[in-house]
């Protein structure tokens, strides 16, 4: 089994119910799945982060990780 | 005549001591309606090209907005105008608070000074009587000491002062201009300009209501959109943690300029975070005029060797950049008492943050030595340097006086190769957001007439998806398709000259990016309902979009005759390399042939030349400025 802990950084935290969500997978899959399964708008997201890579919403995950996602900066 | 104007224009002339009135006719508000847009007309009417910014010729224009002062949420900011001292360009710097609405209150459009007075003075206005006071006891003192002698002077706590730190006083070409010790016009040196002038402040008390069209209408878009704002997360956010929000996404993500831009991988980013500010600094939250977000920090900090007074409110993500992992430094009670420093003295810390972190990589890579800097080891993360150097450049002292010119100056002084170590454009200090993530940002950088300005710039990321807030909210404005925060294709720069515009019109119109869309809930419908209720007038996009161009225009103008080129619209080398270290690490370099190229087809979709830049004159009718057409010739 494959489990991905979902992160979600910054104001993502108010948006979504959860700041941190926990999804298994029974194969490898893309964060594009994740994040639909999640329930999470890409619209939402500028950086996704495994481990100390930045990485795209095709990256395919094969094992157990952590994704961190980071929300839209603006200027101010 | 409309409603929310006054119809009422000071002017002063510091010289003579004299203050007259003007009052403009309908035709020429809705035409040139406030802001940059009405001081404009006035930098480019009376004042003759290459004027000296310190010369009494230099018009220093105070212009707020004609729906600052309504009950309109967020919409508080109002512009300060002069040529820069700094860039020797349009200078323009907006600023929240309270001052512009005051100013609305004691019965004024705008503010234009001229003239330098002999000795040091202040403008005193109550209900539209103008009164210049002598200013000698107030000249040499901390902003906070200011403020609280003009309200105890003139026997009223309400009163609202704009004023100027020593470091106006004494000429530092970023010195800024401050209302309320926490808001400021900070860009572009304009507290030098005022300084200059000899004027220490502007006090204001407006006690009479401004003439609404419709009353109703904007209380209850008010309601409306402040209910929205308070449920909103991105609001939620600005109001718990501030713009230091930010900083967590570009640290993590190794673009958090740091080590004057040599880097984006700042490992000890941290220690910098707002979450790591509310922990250890955050006082308490405030805000602006009839606002409901309430973004803005209060620090203070009590320690035996430090401490941080909060009267000077907390530091921003830009402050916490430029004196934190610019100049190498982790720790963010020294990064606020550097932001204490510069509100106490009215100082920019943008420009401060960069110009010191400048003379670290001079000191490190051999170009100045320790006898060089009075002794100061110069090193980055020296934190007890950072805030010798601050004073040192207020009061013009040893190195600080060379410091005080900014890095793109001091370096033309130092020589050396120094040259290689400033992030300028057109002689004004970066802000702290990476072009390289957000290509349209480096535009604007490139383009901003008064220098690179994160404010100035519309972000990327807002409009990177179908779905994002930026593609669902101003599809009004013909914005239909998503475009990639890297790319720097036609649409990006399609999308980018409509974005310019629109934000040109949002600082026009006093409007704070964090009240209203792409940012926050108050919809395009909205602020148009807010203006026509305001004013009376039945305006369109069409005529508010014209004024964000004509005021585009002008400003060029302005540059072309002070002689600035295609040249100087351009990004600092750094930006065409990699970054160095970190997640991002040998990415992110900008194509530099397509960026010359994006900047031709901008010219081109501004009805401008694309080798020069300038203006057609069928553009200049176009936007009724044919009165500037002799100006090209």
């Amino acid at each position: 089994m494959i489990r991905i802990i979902l992160i979600l950084e910054g104001y993502l935290k108010n948006k979504y119910p959860s700041a941190c969500l926990t999804l298994n997978y029974s194969e490898p899959t893309t964060i594009t799945q994740v994040f639909k399964d999640a329930g999470v708008s890409s619209a939402d997201v500028f950086f996704i982060k495994i481990g100390d890579s930045l990485v795209k919403e095709d990256y395919l995950i094969t094992s157990s990780t952590k994704i961190k996602i980071f929300p839209l900066i603006g200027g101010g | 005549m409309a409603f929310g104007y006054t119809q009422r224009i000071l002017h002063v002339d510091l010289a003579s001591k004299k203050c007259w009135i003007e009052n403009p006719p309908e035709r020429f508000y809705r035409t040139y309606w406030g802001g940059r847009a009405l001081a404009l007309y006035y930098m480019l009417k009376e004042m003759k090209p290459r004027t000296d910014p310190f010369s009494p010729d230099n018009l220093l224009i105070f212009a707020p907005s004609v729906i600052t002062g309504t009950p309109a949420p967020a919409v508080p900011r109002y512009t300060i105008c002069a040529k820069s001292p700094l860039t020797g360009a349009e200078g323009e710097s907006e600023a929240g608070g309270w001052w512009g609405p005051e100013l609305k209150k004691a019965g004024f459009d705008a503010i234009i000074v001229r003239g330098v007075s002999s000795n040091p003075v202040y403008i005193w206005i109550k209900d539209g009587a103008v009164e210049i006071r002598e200013a000698h006891h107030l000249w040499g003192k901390d902003t906070g000491e200011v403020q609280k002698l003009i309200r105890e002077e003139l026997a009223d706590e309400q009163i609202r002062v704009v004023q100027i730190g020593i470091a106006g006083e004494n000429l530092v070409r970023f010195a800024n201009i401050v209302n309320e010790l926490k808001h400021f016009n900070g860009r572009n040196g304009l507290g030098a300009v005022m300084g200059s002038k000899r004027l220490k402040a502007i006090a204001v008390r407006g006690t009479k209501p401004i003439n609404i069209f419709d009353k109703r209408k904007i209380s209850q878009l008010s309601r409306e959109i402040a209910r929205r704002v308070m449920e909103n997360p991105l609001s939620r956010d600005l109001r718990e943690f501030g713009t230091p929000a930010v900083l967590r996404g570009f640290y993590e993500s190794g673009c958090l300029p740091a080590y004057n831009w040599t880097t984006g991988y700042f490992p000890e980013g941290e220690k910098l975070t707002a979450e790591t500010y509310n922990k250890t600094i955050l006082k308490k939250t405030t805000g602006c005029y009839s606002c409901p977000i309430r973004c803005k920090r209060v620090a203070e900090v009590k320690e035996d060797n430090l401490t941080v007074d909060p009267t000077y409110g907390g530091p921003e993500y830009e402050t916490i950049v430029a004196f934190g992992s610019i100049c190498g430094i982790d720790d963010l009670k020294y990064v606020a008492k550097a932001n204490e420093l510069c509100n106490k003295w009215g100082i920019d810390t943008i420009s401060a943050g960069m110009t010191i972190a400048f003379a670290m990589q001079c000191y490190q890579e051999g170009v100045l030595n320790k006898e060089d800097m009075g002794g100061i080891e110069l090193t980055f993360g020296n934190k007890e340097a950072v805030l010798i150097l601050i004073e040192k450049i207020a009061k013009r002292e040893g190195w600080g006086d060379l410091l005080a010119e900014g890095s793109y100056l001091a370096s033309q002084k130092i020589g050396k190769g120094s040259e290689r170590f400033v992030y300028q454009v057109k002689g004004q200090e970066i802000p702290m957001h990476d072009p390289r993530i957000k290509t349209g940002v480096g535009l604007s950088y490139a383009l901003a007439d008064y220098g690179p300005d994160h404010m100035k710039a519309p972000h990327d990321p807002f409009f990177k998806d179908q779905n994002s807030v930026g593609i669902k909210e101003l599809s009004g404005l013909g914005i239909l398709e998503p475009i990639s925060s890297t790319d720097l294709g036609e649409k990006k720069v399609t999308l980018f000259k409509i974005l310019d515009i629109y934000w040109t019109l949002l600082n026009i119109l006093g409007v704070c990016l964090f009240g209203y869309v792409p940012r926050s809930l108050g919809t395009m419908d909205e602020l148009l309902e807010i203006i026509r209720s305001t004013t009376g007038w039945k305006t369109t996009w069409l005529e508010l979009m014209e004024l964000g161009e004509r005021s585009i225009n002008m400003s060029r103008i302005f540059n072309l005759r002070e002689g600035f080129t295609t040249k100087e619209d351009s990004l600092p080398e750094v930006f065409f390399s990699n970054f160095s270290g970190g997640p991002l690490d040998g990415k992110g370099a900008i194509d530099r042939e397509q960026f010359q190229q994006a900047l031709r087809l901008r010219y081109q979709l501004m009805g401008w030349d694309p080798d020069t830049g300038v203006p057609n004159w069928s553009k200049l009718w176009e936007l009724g400025l044919d009165w500037l057409i002799k100006e090209l010739e």
